[in-house]
C-alpha cells in the first residue's frame, strides 16, 4: 500500500480492479487503522481466556468464540474491505460489500452470549436486505446503462461515466436511490442504522472500532461510485438534496439518542452515525465541502478508532458499559484517561484537532453556497451532540474511581500505545497536513466533482 | 411459449401472496422454495435461445439451492429450535394480503414510468417481480419470528433474481455468481445463526430480542433469573 502512494499501479484484471485517488484513500485509511488496531487486538487477545465466565452485565455464564476463527476473520474482513476500495466494476463493488457483512458479522459474535446474538441477528438481516436491494440498484443502473447502444455502456466505472449522457435517466435516477437506500445502510445512515448501536456495543471493541473506522467507510465509498455515475450523466442536483437530507437526519438521529445515552459504547456508535451524516451532508453541499468531506473521513476513522480502542480498556477494568456508574477513569487508568478525554476532543471537532477543520470547511462551504437552514441545523446538531458527550465522557473521567478497583491498575503499554498513536495523528493532521495527503485529498475530492 | 412464461410470473405473485396468507411456517417455506424453483425455471425459459452450459448449470443449481437445500435447512433450524409451527406477524395475514394486493398495483404503476429500453420477453417480468421484492420486505417487516423474517428474505431475492433475468440482457456472470453468493452463505450464516439463536433463547421471536434498545428506565431481561433493578452491571 505504501509503494502505491509513491505510484499509482496500473489496473488488472481488464479494469475490474484498480486504484483511483478515491479508492486509495479509504485503501489507506483502511490499512492503517487495521494495522494499529491489530497491534491492540495483540494485547486483547491475551488478555482474554477460553474458559466460560461470568458475563458482566447479567452475570451468566458465558465463553468466548475460537481465537483462530477471530483471527482469520479479521484478516479475511480486512481482505473484503481491501477490494471495495479497488473495485471499479460495480457488480464486483457489490460482491466485495457483500463480503464485508458475512466476514464481520461473527466477529461480533465473539463473546458468546445472547446479547451479542440478537446485535448479530440485526446485523445480518439489516445487512443483507440493504445488500439485496444494493444489488437491484445496480440491476437498474444496468439497465440503465444498456440503453447506450451498442450493447449497451456496461458496468464498469469508466465507462459508465464516460458514458454518463447515453444512459436512460428514469432508471439511472431510480437505481440511484436504491442504491442509497442499500448502500446507505451498511453505511449507518438514518433511518437504516437500526443495527449499528446494537452491533458496536456488544462486539469486541477493536471489532467496533473497524467497523467505525473503516467499515462504515466502504460503504460510502461504494455510494461515492454511484455518484460518480450521476455526475457523468449530468444528474448531480439529483443527488444533491438526497445527501443533504438524509446527512441531516442521520446527525438529528444521533443527537437525539446520545443525550442521556446510558451505555458509552452505544454512545460512541450514535458518534459514528452522526459522523456518517456529516460525510453525506458535505458531498451534498458540494464543492469545497466535498474536501472537507474526504478529509473528515481520516479524521473520523482516527478520532473514533482511539475512542474504540479506549472504551474498550475501560470496560477491561470497570466491567460495565454504563455512563452511570462509571467514575474516575483519569484517576483509575490515567494513561486511558486521558486518551478518552483526548478523543472526545478529536471526535467533537475541537480544535485543532483535523476533525475541526474538516467540519468548518463542510460548515463554510454550506453557507458560501447558500444553504442557510441546512447550516444552521448542522451547527445546531453538532452543538447538541458536543454537550451530550461531554456531559457523559467528563462526568466518567473526573471524580474518584470506585472503590473495588483497588489502587490503579497497571496500563499495559500494547493497550495504550496504538490509540496513543491514532490520538496523535488525529492532532497532528490539524497542524500540519502533508503535501501527499493534501494532493490525495485534493485528487480524490476533484473526482467528485469538488475542490 | 410466452404464455408459459406468464403463468410462471404469475404462479410467481400468487406464491408471494400465499405466503402472506398462510398459517403454518412450514407450508410457507415450500411455498418460497417453490417461488425459488420458478425462478430457476424461468431464467432457462428466458434464455432458451441460448442454451449453453453456464445457463444450465446455473438453472440448476438455483432450483437444487432454493427448492432443496434451502428448505432443508431452514425446517432443520425450526426442528432444532422447537419452535411452534404457527407465524406471529404484527400484521394479521388478512390485512397483509390486503397490502400485498396492493404492492402488486404499486408495482404495475411503477412499471409504467420504468420502461426497459429493449423489450423482455414479457410484460408481466418487471412489475411482477417488482410486486415480489416489495412482499418480501414487507415480510421482513411485519414477521415477528426470526425463521419468517429470512423467509421474507427469501422471496426479496427471488424477486430480485426474476427481475435480473427479465430486464437486464446477457446477464453478465458476476451477476449471477453474486446473486448466489449472496443466496447461499447468506441464508446459510441465517440458519446458524437461528440454530444458535435456539440455544441461546428459548424462542426466535424477535419482538422478544428487546435486551438491546435505548431507553432510560431500567434494562429489563425476560428470562433473567435475577432481576436486576439497576443499569450497574455489577462487580462480579
Amino acid at each position: 500500500m505504501i509503494a502505491a502512494w509513491v505510484v499509482g499501479p496500473a489496473p488488472i484484471l481488464d479494469g475490474w480492479v484498480a486504484l483511483d485517488s478515491l479508492g486509495l484513500l479509504f485503501l489507506a485509511i483502511t490499512s492503517a487503522l487495521f494495522l494499529v488496531v491489530s497491534v491492540y487486538g495483540v494485547h486483547y487477545l491475551a488478555s482474554e481466556t477460553n474458559a466460560p465466565r461470568a458475563d458482566f452485565v447479567e452475570g451468566a455464564f458465558f465463553s468466548n468464540g475460537s481465537e483462530h476463527l477471530f483471527t482469520g476473520l479479521l484478516l479475511s474482513f480486512l481482505a473484503a474491505m481491501t477490494l471495495v476500495t479497488l473495485s471499479h466494476h460495480l457488480a464486483l463493488l457489490w460482491v466485495a460489500v457483500e463480503a464485508t457483512t458475512l466476514t464481520s458479522a461473527p466477529l461480533i459474535y465473539f463473546h458468546r452470549h445472547h446479547r451479542s446474538l440478537e446485535a448479530t441477528w440485526k446485523y445480518l438481516i439489516v445487512a443483507s436486505v440493504g445488500i439485496a436491494l444494493a444489488l437491484l440498484g445496480t440491476l437498474f443502473i444496468a439497465v440503465a446503462a444498456e440503453s447506450g447502444g451498442d450493447g449497451g455502456v456496461g458496468l464498469m466505472l469508466g465507462d459508465l461515466v464516460d458514458g454518463g449522457t447515453r444512459l436512460d435517466s428514469t432508471w439511472l435516477r431510480a437505481g440511484f436511490v436504491i442504491l442509497l437506500v442499500g448502500y446507505g445502510t451498511k453505511m449507518g445512515i438514518a433511518p437504516m442504522h437500526t443495527w449499528l448501536p446494537d452491533a458496536h456495543s456488544e462486539s469486541p471493541s477493536l471489532v467496533s472500532a473497524l467497523m467505525s473506522g473503516a467499515l462504515l467507510n466502504t460503504a460510502f465509498l461504494a455510494i461515492l461510485r454511484a455518484y460518480q455515475v450521476l455526475m457523468g450523466a449530468d444528474e448531480a442536483d439529483f443527488a444533491q438534496s438526497l445527501f443533504v437530507g438524509f446527512g441531516l437526519i442521520s446527525m438529528a438521529t444521533a443527537a437525539v439518542f446520545i443525550i442521556r445515552q446510558m451505555d458509552y459504547k452505544r454512545m460512541l456508535a450514535y458518534s459514528s452515525i452522526e459522523h456518517m451524516g456529516i460525510l453525506m451532508f458535505g458531498i451534498g453541499v458540494g464543492g469545497d465541502a466535498i474536501f472537507g468531506a474526504m478529509f473528515h473521513a481520516l479524521n473520523h476513522s482516527l478520532a473514533k478508532g482511539l475512542l474504540f480502542l479506549v472504551a474498550g480498556n475501560v470496560l477491561a477494568v470497570y466491567h460495565t458499559t454504563s455512563t452511570r456508574t462509571v467514575r474516575g477513569v483519569l484517576s483509575a487508568l490515567p494513561a486511558s484517561g486521558l486518551l478518552w478525554v483526548a478523543g472526545f476532543f478529536a471526535i467533537a471537532g475541537t480544535p485543532p484537532f483535523g476533525t475541526f477543520f474538516s467540519e468548518f470547511i463542510i460548515l463554510r462551504s454550506a453557507v458560501d453556497g447558500g444553504f442557510w437552514f441546512e447550516s444552521i441545523a448542522y451547527l445546531g446538531l453538532l452543538l447538541l451532540v458536543f454537550i451530550g458527550m461531554a456531559t457523559i465522557v467528563f462526568r466518567m473521567a473526573q471524580g474518584a474511581h470506585p472503590e473495588q478497583l483497588g489502587r490503579q491498575q497497571r496500563e499495559r503499554i500494547l493497550s495504550i500505545a496504538p490509540p496513543a498513536v491514532l490520538a496523535v495523528a488525529a492532532l497532528a493532521v490539524g497542524f500540519y497536513v502533508p503535501p501527499s495527503l493534501h494532493q490525495l485529498l485534493t485528487r480524490a475530492a476533484a473526482q467528485l466533482g469538488g475542490g | 411459449m410466452s404464455t408459459i412464461i406468464q403463468s410462471l410470473l404469475v404462479s410467481t405473485v400468487a406464491a408471494s401472496l400465499l405466503a402472506l396468507g398462510l398459517k403454518r411456517i412450514t407450508h410457507i417455506i415450500w411455498v418460497v422454495a417453490a417461488q425459488g424453483v420458478l425462478a430457476g425455471v424461468l431464467l432457462f425459459l428466458v434464455h432458451r435461445h441460448e442454451v449453453n452450459y453456464r445457463l444450465i448449470v446455473l438453472a440448476l443449481v438455483i432450483v437444487i439451492l432454493k427448492g432443496i437445500i434451502m428448505p432443508w435447512l431452514i425446517r432443520r433450524s425450526i426442528r432444532e429450535a422447537r419452535i411452534v409451527d404457527v407465524t406471529e406477524p404484527y400484521v394479521g395475514r388478512g390485512p397483509s394480503l390486503l397490502i400485498g394486493l396492493g404492492f402488486i398495483g404499486a408495482a404495475f404503476v411503477l412499471a409504467q414510468s420504468l420502461v426497459p429500453p429493449s423489450p423482455p420477453p414479457s410484460n408481466l417480468i418487471e412489475p411482477l417481480s417488482l410486486a415480489t421484492v416489495l412482499i418480501g420486505l414487507q415480510v421482513i417487516v411485519t414477521r415477528r419470528k426470526a425463521v419468517n423474517q429470512v423467509l421474507g428474505y427469501l422471496m426479496l431475492e427471488n424477486g430480485i433474481l426474476i427481475f435480473g433475468l427479465g430486464i437486464v440482457p446477457g446477464l453478465p456472470p458476476i451477476i449471477e455468481v453474486g446473486i448466489l453468493l449472496d443466496l447461499f452463505v447468506g441464508v446459510f450464516v441465517m440458519g446458524i445463526t437461528i440454530f444458535y439463536i435456539n440455544r441461546a433463547f428459548d424462542h426466535i421471536d424477535t419482538s422478544r430480542m428487546d435486551a438491546l434498545h435505548d431507553d432510560h428506565g431500567p434494562r429489563r431481561w425476560p428470562f433473567a433469573i435475577r432481576a436486576r433493578p439497576g443499569d450497574d452491571g455489577g462487580a462480579r
